[in-house]
């Protein structure tokens, strides 16, 4: 939980240190590869805020699975939820990880990692789990985080969670999340708490 | 803190109590404890992870759940309470509310001004050496506990670093860590845990912060686990509880802000920050185990996905 996010992002784009595999056959070689093209498409100079939150989208999409995750961290409102529901948490929810992961780009500043041990998921098959220590900055502490990997086949690989020094991203924010919706107007209550937040920071939550 | 220490009923003013009181404020600001967990995980996660497996899991939908841990000292598979982290287990979220927010009031008009100024007028070496004084005279509660657990490896390495700070640091200086001997918090809330002793529910109690009734419990053992419960003068251990809190909010000062900005039920990201946190603790760094916990946790919300 210790500055969680900012382990993630650091852990996201922190790749300028392994040079980008070509293969991405193994977990780790996807994740190298993918925070490589990361930090390229989300650092490059004169690029608009707009144009920012876009790349980032389409990231967002590209690596994470984001449907999976939208279905975990609302539990069991998702089951009861519609269609247009689940549309519009999805967007809602793609838009509050832009606005809250964006801007910590502006802080990268070279920092490295280099990816540990890969094991496999204790239950479930075709989910790994890669190990990357980063470097936090401060007096040469080093963060360990763990990223939860799904071998999905034709869609390729794709991250499902990440735990920051043993607090899991997934499990707070459905811990959160549901909290919030039981108190606060369920899972339409919870979209439109995240869209507020997403388009406070101007990132569209809309297809 | 220490004046609102001060301001206490006078019942509550004996050694025994302002001890306890310092330790829960360790947990105080919700979030503290991470930090200071921190390097005693990234020093043997490598090992930890080695192979691997893992044990096997029980999930129980009740409220606490139990993963098994081998013991180091050769005794079976152990049964250990880990709870779980959302709202099942906190039957008392009215009040927990209440003094959430009171205690927020409370450290944003007071505590978080002492530890930005703490911050600002203390060089980062001095309070890096503060910490580890902290850690340093915290060592008989710590071996107490490693030994209560069944753990003789964790209490080697608690004497280690005990001896090896004492004489090369003068406990302001943590070689032990820098040589392979990691720091690792322990206390009699953990040792309950490792019992089989469920959490009961979570709690955030005024001043105090998140805790549940066994690790709100089990801080009231370890004061008396604790010598310098023995030696200290009531104002001297107000003073220590001053210190420690104030150290452990200054280490807090990002990560609070930081939920305080981004969460949409902060009182229930806390609770579920805390309560991970915890578990990991009480795992120790058995990684694998841990793991195993958690993933049993994460498929036994995904079995109907529709």
């Amino acid at each position: 939980m210790l500055r969680l996010y900012r382990v993630v992002f650091v852990c996201l784009i922190a790749a300028l240190a392994t040079p980008a595999t070509a293969a991405t056959s193994e977990p780790d070689a996807f994740l190298k590869d993918f925070a490589d093209r990361a930090i390229a498409s989300l650092t490059e100079e004169g690029v608009q805020d707009q144009q920012l939150a876009q790349r980032f989208g389409e990231l967002l999409e590209e690596g994470f699975d984001i449907p999976q995750i939208s279905q975990f961290v609302t539990a069991r409102y998702w089951r009861g939820a519609s269609d247009e529901q689940k549309e519009a948490f999805y967007n809602a929810f793609r838009g509050y990880l832009i606005q809250r992961f964006l801007p910590l780009f502006d802080e990268y500043k070279g920092q490295e990692f280099e990816t540990g041990q890969v094991r496999s998921d204790a239950g479930e098959e075709d989910v790994s789990w890669v190990t990357i220590e980063i470097d936090v900055g401060q007096s040469g502490q080093q963060a360990q985080t763990e990223w939860k990997v799904k071998n999905t086949g034709d869609s390729g690989f794709k991250i499902q969670d990440v735990k920051a020094e043993g607090t899991s991203m997934a499990i707070t924010l459905r811990d959160e999340f549901q909290t919030f919706m039981r108190r606060k107007g369920g899972l339409d209550g919870l979209i439109e708490a995240l869209q507020r937040q997403a388009e406070k920071a101007g990132v569209a939550t809309t297809n | 803190m220490e004046t609102g220490s001060q301001s206490w009923p006078r019942r509550l003013r004996s050694h025994g109590y302002v001890a306890c009181l310092m330790a829960l404020l360790i947990t105080a600001g919700c979030t503290s404890a991470p930090d200071s967990s921190r390097e005693a995980n990234i020093g043997s996660y490598g090992v930890a992870m080695a192979d691997g497996q893992t044990a096997s899991l029980a999930y129980t939908p009740s409220l606490t759940q139990v993963a098994y841990r081998p013991d180091t000292s050769d005794v079976p598979m152990m049964q250990v309470a880990v709870g779980t982290t959302g709202e099942d287990d906190d039957p008392l979220e009215g009040l927990n509310r209440y003094f959430y927010d009171l205690n927020n009031a409370l450290d944003i008009l007071i505590f978080r001004q002492f530890a930005e100024a703490y911050r600002v007028v203390v060089p980062e070496g001095v309070r890096r050496s503060v910490t580890n004084f902290i850690r340093f005279i915290k060592t008989p509660v710590i071996l107490a506990n490693d030994l209560l657990q069944g753990d003789l490896e964790r209490a080697e390495v608690t004497t280690s670093r005990f001896i090896v700070n004492a004489a090369i640091g003068f406990g302001f200086f943590d070689v032990a860590a820098d040589s392979g001997l990691p720091y690792h918090p322990e206390d009699f809330g953990q040792t309950l845990a490792v019992w089989g002793v469920d959490s009961g529910p979570y709690l955030v109690l005024p001043l105090l912060g998140p805790t549940t009734l066994r690790d709100g419990a089990g801080r009231g053992v370890d004061v008396l686990l604790d010598p310098l419960t023995y030696v200290l003068t009531t104002p001297q251990s107000i003073g220590r509880v001053g210190v420690e809190a104030l150290d452990a909010r200054e280490r807090n000062l990002d990560t609070i802000d930081e939920i305080r900005r981004d969460a949409l039920d902060e009182y229930a990201r806390v609770r579920s920050l805390w309560l991970q946190n915890r578990r990991k603790e009480i795992l120790n760094d058995e990684q694998d185990i841990e793991t195993a916990a958690t993933e049993g946790f994460l498929r036994s919300d995904m079995d109907s996905p529709n």
